[in-house]
């Protein structure tokens, strides 16, 4: 299910809300919930809830005996057995047809593999579920006694297909006591519908834009089209990851759960570091805290701290899929961010204007090599961005510019922070009222009509 | 708390109120069978069957979503509205409308070019048929036995059968009806159109309850009945689009009916029902360009096949469409192009093939008070299906087609009927035509029953071309042409 479905929208959200604040004890909400994320998560998949049921129970049970086990040995043990067998599945389903076929295309053998299908969400899921055995082992937090209640931390539906990735340690006291105060129910609802708005009105209609004049399998045409078609894409992932972060967020906050924000206006940043601190915040602590630091991090001298973020950067790269642009794609973030880390004296001299541009430019660049999994479609794009002999502006991209001439300027103001500011802004005139509240549920709407007229609008991260 | 604070939250809890009551509504009052759209050319979405397959494979809840949205309130209207929203984006608006525009411009010249005259309220023809209108051949025999039994339902349908008869407040008859004489109607049952399946698995499309054949029937005998002894009444209901295209695109391999051999049975003589499945059904499988790609209408080819089939029926051999002559357009962009902004980057431009007329035809768009003013026949302009008599105008059209053979038909029918008129022109005298769909059929404004013009007017045939989606379960057809009568 989608939080810009129909059926959420109008069937599972209301009736959730109903069931959930009639109930008044807390046991009884956290069941609704549990029973609600379930049904949300197997809507889409019917049969791998069980595959989602299954890894919580196993890393219940490991986190059980780890707390049981009275030697650092035997609680090591639980670990390794945890994290190897939490992430068996995701190697599984997400990497063994790309390793094989890659072993296979080295090694010049053949063999039949029948790939399975990705189930939703199971990157998120599975990083989720490795804080809570990693922190239990750390003794950061304490195990969790009741399987309902970890069943409820994995599944809790906001968060649960595409993050943003909640660390255990983050909600465990929320699992065991929470409440909703009215100001929560409005700020988590406002929040939710704008999001719905961002992720209906403007990321659909980027993704509309870019497919009018760059149909999937074609290759731009012109210089000014390769650009255009990077950036539209740039932004379609910014809005529409941003938004179902932002409807997590919200959704999280009427249910009495506190998230970490995942989007801080990343393409306003002067720095490949400072994208990377505001673009999906929530991974880069997962691989800081859980891969990064226990490498050593940059306690080890400049060679391990290299090597450290090599790895986390070809982790991160491959964590987003399994295919070559995405390893491709964690290693150019990565070459970039060691220039950044050793230049940064340097860099700091160049008029922010100039940095922020290159930050821009380089972030649309890397979305580019996200885009494509042929690597041949994808070298013929970057071909055409840097010349490639093409003609500066084709007929097809001018004829799609004119059809969304003004909804590009909107976009752009929808990257930086006006809400924020607006609302600082109604903030001081208290005159001004729900002026906020207004806005958000016209813009909810908005998103209504449009929904009417879209067929299924999944969100691009689901996929990862 | 402050008020702000509790407006917010009234606010809010407002807007989540509305979302779960209009999908409780959806679910209690939703249309659970597939239906048409005219506005979007396709099939909407019924209730999906619920089934552990169906859940397994994802069926029932994508056939949900679709349902939601297919069947949300004013689904029409917030689809135009969505589509103008996004239009907001686009500078192309000033070009779209230029085009209509120069349309209209057209059409308004024709309107506004001539000053207004009287309609003869009674206009002498010939009452005996020249070499151009051979005597009307036999209609469907009278003797036509009655199907005695409903066709076996398919084993397995998207729809359920029991498609709920539409509001019938507007269907009495009028008041100025002449008594009849009717077969008995109690032995008639309800008619379903299907389609079948490449893997050979039926479908239902549409379902006519028996109401709604009885009252089509009784409708077809009243017009008949005002008709001269030698007129006749004729019924085409051009299928939809969307399922048209599903078999043009080999999706659907057939269709069929028993609606037409069901009115054709027990209707009296001098009416007839062509099936204009059976018609198009070769042409579609022989892949002819029957339906626009980016407009809700049939093409004039598929107007010209059913024309035809309705023409030799009077025992004349028409002009097959070929030996027409025609102005082309290549670029000819149709509503769903205009209207659907997101779907165009998918969409390559039509066709469109303007009659160019043999004799000079002279249109006529007259008012209630029975002044006339001049009125588009043929537009030459390829980028609106206006390019047709100019679109739908009226209350009443009339075209003089400088054919002398002394006969006068009326064609009612929705905007269907505008690719139709023009394959009727070379065969009658006069053909006059009217759609009451529109405003101008608000009743305080009628002050012309359709019995009336077609006595003053001395009208031979009539002919009601209507599409599916407002044919036989419409209230056009068994509602406001009853009141209209």
């Amino acid at each position: 299910m989608v939080f810009s479905g129909l059926t959420f929208l109008l069937l599972f959200l209301p009736a959730l809300l109903i069931l959930y604040f009639l109930s008044r004890d807390l046991r009884w909400r956290n069941g609704v919930l549990v029973v609600f994320s379930l049904i949300f998560y197997a809507w889409g998949e019917p049969v791998m809830v069980l595959l989602l049921i299954g890894t919580t129970l196993f890393n219940y049970l490991i986190a059980r005996a780890m707390d049981r086990a009275n030697s650092a040995a035997g609680k090591r043990l639980c670990l390794v057995l945890g994290v190897i067998g939490s992430l068996a599945g995701l190697l599984y389903f997400k990497y063994a047809g790309f390793f094989l076929t890659t072993l296979s295309d080295l090694f010049g053998f053949r063999l039949s593999f029948n790939a399975p299908r990705l189930p939703i969400g199971i990157s998120f899921y599975t990083f989720q579920i490795l804080t809570y055995t990693v922190d239990v082992y750390r003794g950061k937090t304490p195990v969790q006694k009741s399987f309902w209640r970890l069943l409820l931390y994995v599944s809790c539906f906001p968060q649960l297909i595409a993050g943003p990735i909640v660390q255990y340690s983050d909600v465990a006291a929320a699992l065991d006591q929470r409440s909703t105060a009215m100001e929560d129910f409005t700020d988590g609802m406002r929040r939710f519908l704008l999001g719905l708005g961002k992720k209906v009105i403007l990321a659909n209609t980027c993704g509309s834009f870019l497919l009018s004049f760059l149909p999937a399998g074609t290759a731009p045409q012109s210089v000014g089209g390769a650009w255009l078609g990077g950036f539209l894409y740039a932004l379609q992932l910014y809005f529409d990851f941003s938004a179902y972060s932002d409807m997590a967020i919200g959704l999280g906050r009427v249910l009495g759960f506190s998230y970490k924000e995942n989007f801080l206006y990343p393409y306003l940043s002067d720095s490949p570091t400072a994208f990377w601190r505001r673009w999906h915040i929530s991974l880069g602590s997962f691989f800081r805290d859980y891969v990064y630091i226990p490498l050593g991090g940059s306690r080890r001298g400049k060679g391990r701290r290299i090597l450290n973020l090599l790895i986390v950067w070809a982790l991160t790269g491959l964590w987003h899929g399994a295919a070559w642009n995405f390893v491709i794609w964690g290693l150019y973030w990565f070459v970039l961010l060691v220039i950044d880390k050793d230049l940064s004296k340097l860099w700091e001299k160049i008029p922010r204007f100039l940095r922020w541009l290159f930050t821009l430019v380089a972030a649309v660049v890397g979305w580019v090599i996200f885009y494509y999994t042929d690597l041949a479609a994808l070298g013929a794009h970057l071909s055409a961005m840097f010349g490639g002999g093409l003609p500066w502006m084709d007929d097809g991209a001018l004829s799609s510019l004119r059809q969304y001439a003004l909804f590009l300027p909107l976009a752009c103001i929808g990257a930086m922070p006006i809400v924020p500011r607006l609302k600082q802004a109604v903030q001081k005139h208290p005159g001004l009222g729900c002026l906020g509240t207004v806005f958000a549920v016209a813009v909810g709407l908005v998103s209504l009509l449009f929904l009417v007229q879209q067929s299924y609008n999944p969100f691009i991260y689901f996929r990862f | 708390m402050s008020m702000k604070r509790k407006l917010s939250f009234l606010l809010l809890y407002g807007t989540l109120v509305l979302f779960g009551g209009l999908g409780a509504l959806l679910l209690l009052f939703g249309e659970k069978a597939p239906h048409a759209s005219l506005t979007e050319n396709r099939m909407l979405a019924g209730f999906p069957q619920l089934s552990a397959e169906t859940v397994r494979d994802g069926g029932f809840m994508s056939g949900l979503e679709s349902f939601l949205s297919d069947n949300m309130l004013e689904r029409d209207k917030l689809v135009q509205a969505a589509s103008r929203l996004t239009a907001l984006f686009s500078l192309e608006q000033p070009s779209e409308a230029a085009a209509d525009l120069e349309v209209f411009e057209q059409v308004q010249s024709f309107a506004q070019g001539t000053e207004p005259e009287t309609v003869p309220t009674a206009v002498p023809s010939s009452p005996a048929p020249d070499a151009h209108t051979p005597a009307p051949a036999a209609l469907a025999p009278a003797d036509t036995p009655a199907p005695t039994d409903a066709p076996d339902r398919p084993d397995e349908t998207a729809v359920p059968a029991d498609t709920e008869a539409p509001a019938t407040s507007a269907a009495q008859a009028p008041s100025n009806a002449p008594a009849l004489t009717e077969k008995d109607l109690s032995t008639v049952s309800d008619c379903i159109m299907t389609c079948t399946e490449k893997n050979g698995k039926q479908r239902m499309i549409y379902s006519f309850p028996k109401a709604n054949v009885q009252r089509m029937i009784r409708l077809l005998n009243a017009y008949r009945a005002v008709l001269p002894e030698d007129g006749h009444m004729f019924f085409a209901q051009p299928p939809f689009p969307g399922v048209a295209n599903y078999i043009r695109s080999g999706e659907y391999i057939s269709w069929e009916s028993d609606l037409e051999a069901t009115i054709n049975a027990y209707a009296n003589d001098g009416v007839y029902m062509v099936s204009a499945l059976d018609v198009l059904l070769p042409h579609l499988l022989n892949k002819e360009y029957l339906y626009f790609k980016t407009d809700h209408h049939w093409t004039p080819r598929a107007a010209c096949y059913v024309a035809n089939e309705l023409l030799r029926q009077l025992g004349i051999d028409p002009k097959p469409y070929d030996e027409y002559s025609f102005t082309v357009y290549k670029h000819f962009w149709g509503s769903i192009y205009w209207n659907q902004p997101e779907r165009r980057s998918s969409m390559m431009p039509d066709t469109l093939e303007v009659l160019i007329p043999e004799t000079p035809v002279k249109g006529w768009v007259i008012q209630w008070d029975r002044s006339r003013k001049e009125g588009p026949f043929m537009v030459p302009n390829g980028q609106s299906y206006y390019a047709y008599l100019g679109g739908t105008l009226g209350p009443w059209r009339r075209f003089d087609t400088g054919v002398d053979c002394g006969r006068s038909c009326l064609v009612i029918g929705d905007s269907y009927d505008c690719c139709f008129i023009p394959f009727l022109a070379p065969y009658y005298e006069t053909v006059h035509a009217t759609d009451v769909r529109d405003a101008y059929y608000d009743f305080p404004h009628v002050k012309w029953s359709i019995s009336e013009y077609i006595q003053e007017n001395q009208i031979d045939d009539v002919y009601f071309v209507l599409s599916t989606a407002s044919g036989v379960n419409t209230d056009y057809l068994i509602g406001y042409l009853y009141r209209f009568l």
